[in-house]
């Protein structure tokens, strides 16, 4: 079988479905399950390795800003123990003023001429002082300014050891500041750096005001906010450290001016793995001091704007707020926030020395990146895994096909068999058997078998009914044709003997043979049909077609049988057009038709009844009314389709035919009951020769009878000419 | 003198009242019961016309009658089939072998009679004009 025609055959496609459901489903559902499995595992691997190296990159970061916090820590604490260290030495120098020399440099102080300060005019290389206006200039004062250039050789070695320290210096509280390195203090007066009457307890010397017993209880090293360095030296922060004397008066305080620059530079230029992260510093109070270019659009920086500006404590934007209330919170940290529109892992440690902190800030996204590159190799391992599942699985499906397809074939290959010699054996070909199917051993070999045994058997039937039927019909053509001889004899010499040739006949004889007479005209009668009937039934009987004018001969049978009529008391009535159409027709074949008709009507009609005869034309494309011209009921009612018809019809009143018999009206041998044959006399072969006959020209033959009004036996021929005629084949 | 008509019946009956019907209408006939028996009779007398049975032992009428038309002395010989064969394929055998006429059994004496006239008259008129 070809795979279209098993596709073509309903069971192929059934069990094809039924085969691909059972071995594909679980397949599928299989292969899905383990397709999700697959992909499930590999999200859930990347996404826990995503988790891990993201937690790998926070811990590795945050402990980078711890580092990073710890060592500008460490810087500021170094800077606190120094202060630290020279705060001792101060309260050496002013506990013990006898265990040092006075003026062990011989530094030259003198009043400002105009400004009234005092100042040391000259840079000596040891350090500028001032004393203020407001200072009451005496013996006193001055011992302690002589004094305090023991203080040079510890400013000098802060200065020295502490890069980011710029100056180191002594605020007394009697307004007297020593200074390292010197500066003109003239100059600094002149730019409005210091003012002439400034005095240390005015809450503007912020120096001072810190450390001071209010504001330091616990007289430890504090630290400024941050400012803007007067001369330009960027962010700076000082250090102060208030100085005792054990007699708890404060003396004053040292202090050391940071500058924040190289530690800011040291933030900007923080390198990370990835390239928008970026560092900065935040003071205690929320003040931004050192930030890369590239965090300013996170960090609220705009054009224009001064660094001083920068207070994120103090920003719009609540998550910069936030940020700073963090950071200041002095605690380590992370947290994901979101930054100008940009989800950013933000990371922080605290600068505990200064009160600083020192944030981190990386974007998601490109700490997620570099997490991509992992995932991608599980994802291509997933892919690795699923490529062989996948082949698999089409490689399953493609087997499955292919054995659903041979099964189903295997299955359906013997039934189409079975199918093709069951039809073949209908259409008649007795010779059709299942041969290659019957060689098999199983249940459908057996059903080929039983075919071709069952075939074997019609055909025998078949063969033996058809001989049968041959030498039926070939003893019943030589049966008549032998009867002839005889009767002719017989029917000859009746035939003398009525004539009165051999002598002259008593009434009684000549009674007898008129009787003999009858009786083998009626035998002739049979004789001829039945050879009629078997002609028809061999295929023998032949149509001589002519040309055929049948209003002379339709008029010529009616007086023809009008005596017989006439004879029984019956009336004839005669419905025939003159100028009916001519027809192609063999004339004695119709006449006999004809004749058949109208003397059944005769014999079938008691007396005084009637026998109706017409001929007339019908046309299929005008409507015909079927009742006109009828004794009512018994107008005939034929399924003429739409051609062209010379229609014929015999009607008599008499008992009607029983519509259990209608339908057998046609057949041979019959003929009513038995008490209307008998009384008929007739063969019972006539209608059946009729109906050959008309259906040899192409024509139509019907009757249409009421029980107790009569009947209507009708034939139409075609007006165009009789057409093929091929009568039912019949076996029997 | 009497007109002679050849009846070939192989039925004797038949022969006999084929004999009878012809004898009463005034004919002379000759009488024979088969083929050979008929080509005897042609061979010695000369009958006007010849009534045929087709269906007989030994020689059929078709092949008598084509022995007919093959001899020059009876080649234009009125002969007319009796036979109780009637089938078209029949007649049209019979005339293609050359039959003038075609009569089936069984037969009335008039039917005969008047084709056994029409021939010997249409015969007679040819043969008036030849003389």
């Amino acid at each position: 079988m070809t795979l279209p025609r098993l596709f073509r055959s309903k069971i192929g496609q059934r069990i094809l479905r039924l085969m691909l459901l059972v071995s594909l489903l679980p397949l599928l559902v299989l292969g899905l399950y383990a397709l999700r499995s697959v992909n499930a595992i590999t999200t859930r691997s990347i996404e826990r390795q995503q988790e891990l190296l993201l937690d790998e990159l926070r811990s590795r970061q945050l402990e980078a800003v711890a580092g990073q916090a710890a060592l500008i820590d460490q810087e500021f604490a170094y800077i606190e123990q120094a202060a630290g260290t020279l705060e001792d030495f101060c309260t050496l120098l002013y506990h013990h003023p006898e265990r040092f020399t006075p003026q062990v440099y011989g530094g030259h102080y003198e009043q400002h001429p105009t400004l009234g300060v005092w100042w040391a005019p000259e840079d000596a290389g040891h350090s500028a002082i001032f004393i203020s206006t407001r200072a009451t200039v005496d013996e006193r004062l001055m011992a302690k300014v002589y004094l305090s250039e023991h203080m040079d050789f510890w400013l000098k070695q802060i200065i020295l050891n502490h890069p980011n320290v710029v100056s180191a210096y002594i605020n007394t509280e009697d307004n007297f500041t020593r200074l390292y390195p010197w500066f003109s203090v003239e100059e600094a007066i002149e730019y409005g750096i210091l003012v002439p009457d400034s005095d240390m307890h005015d809450p503007a010397y912020i120096f001072y005001w810190l450390a001071d017993a209010e504001h330091n209880p616990e007289r430890t090293q504090v630290w400024t906010d941050v400012y803007l360095d007067p001369v330009g030296r960027g962010w700076m922060v000082s250090c102060v450290s208030p100085v005792y004397l054990p007699d708890d008066t404060l003396k004053g305080v040292v202090g050391l001016d940071v500058t924040t620059e190289r530690i800011v530079q040291n933030v900007i230029g923080l390198e990370f793995d990835y390239p928008s992260a970026y560092a900065f510093l935040l003071s205690s109070n929320g003040q931004v001091i050192g930030f890369p270019e590239r965090a300013a659009a996170d960090l609220g920086w705009r054009e224009g704007m001064a660094l001083s500006d920068l207070v994120i404590s103090q920003s719009d934007s609540p998550v910069l707020r936030q940020i700073a209330t963090t950071m200041t919170a002095h605690q380590p940290g992370q947290q994901e926030v979101i930054l100008n529109e940009q989800q950013k892992f933000f990371f922080y440690a605290p600068i505990p020395t200064t009160g600083w902190s020192l944030g981190f800030v990386v974007p998601l996204d490109e700490a997620m990146e570099s997490t991509h590159a992992v995932s991608a190799e599980t994802r291509a391992e997933m892919v690795r895994l699923r490529t062989p599942l996948l082949v698999g699985a089409a490689l399953t499906f493609v087997l499955a096909a292919l054995v659903s397809v041979a099964f189903s074939r295997r299955i359906t290959h013997p039934i189409a068999e079975l199918a093709a010699g069951a039809n073949a054996l209908a259409e008649g070909d007795l010779e059709a058997r299942i041969e290659a199917l019957s060689q098999g051993d199983d249940e459908l070999a057996d059903l080929a078998r039983t075919f071709n045994m069952m075939g074997r058997r019609i055909q025998e039937d078949i063969t033996r009914l058809q001989e049968l039927d041959r030498m039926k019909d070939e003893f019943i053509s030589s049966v008549s044709h032998e009867l002839r001889t005889p009767l002719a004899a017989i029917m000859g010499f009746v035939e003398q003997l009525q004539m009165g040739r051999p002598g002259p006949l008593t009434d009684v004889q000549q009674e007898f043979l008129d009787i003999i007479a009858e009786s083998a005209r009626r035998l002739h009668l049979l004789v001829a049909d039945l050879l009629d009937v078997s002609q028809l039934d061999t295929g023998r009987f032949t149509f001589d077609f002519t040309s055929l004018s049948p209003s002379p001969l339709f008029r010529e049978r009616a007086e023809a049988i009008r005596p017989q009529a006439e004879q029984k008391g019956l009336r004839l009535v005669v419905d025939v057009a003159d100028d009916l159409p001519t027809v192609t027709a063999n004339a004695d074949r119709v006449k006999q038709v004809l004749d058949n008709l109208t003397s059944n009507a005769i014999k079938f009609t008691p007396a005084g009844e009637a026998v109706l005869m017409r001929a007339f034309a019908v046309r299929g494309a005008t409507p015909h009314d079927w009742h006109a011209g009828y004794p009512e009921g018994l107008g005939p009612s034929p399924n003429l389709g739409s051609g062209d018809w010379l229609f014929v019809s015999v009607t008599d009143t008499g008992p009607g035919i029983s519509p259990q018999d209608l339908p057998r009206i046609f057949s041979k041998f019959h003929r009513g009951d038995l008490a209307t044959r008998q009384a008929a006399g007739g063969t019972g072969l006539g209608l059946y020769i009729c109906k050959g006959i008309i259906e040899g020209h192409g024509g139509r033959i019907g009757i249409h009878s009421l029980e107790g009004r009569g009947t209507t036996v009708w034939f139409a021929l075609p007006l165009g000419g009789p057409t093929q005629y091929c009568p039912d084949t019949k076996l029997v | 003198m009497t007109t002679q008509i050849l009846v070939v019946d192989d039925e004797r009956h038949m022969l006999r009242l084929a004999s009878y019907v012809l004898e009463s209408a005034g004919y002379e006939v000759l009488a024979a019961s088969d083929a050979r028996e008929a080509l005897v009779f042609l061979e010695a007398e000369s009958p006007s016309l010849v009534l045929c049975d087709i269906a007989m032992p030994g020689m059929d009428g078709l092949e008598l009658l084509r022995t007919i038309r093959a001899n020059p002395r009876t080649t234009d010989l009125p002969v007319v089939m009796l036979t109780a064969r009637g089938e078209d394929r029949d007649r049209l055998q019979a005339a293609a072998a050359g039959a003038n006429g075609y009569l089936t059994k069984p037969f009335s004496s008039a039917e005969v009679l008047s084709e056994v006239a029409h021939h010997l008259s249409t015969v007679g008129g040819e043969r008036g004009e030849e003389k």
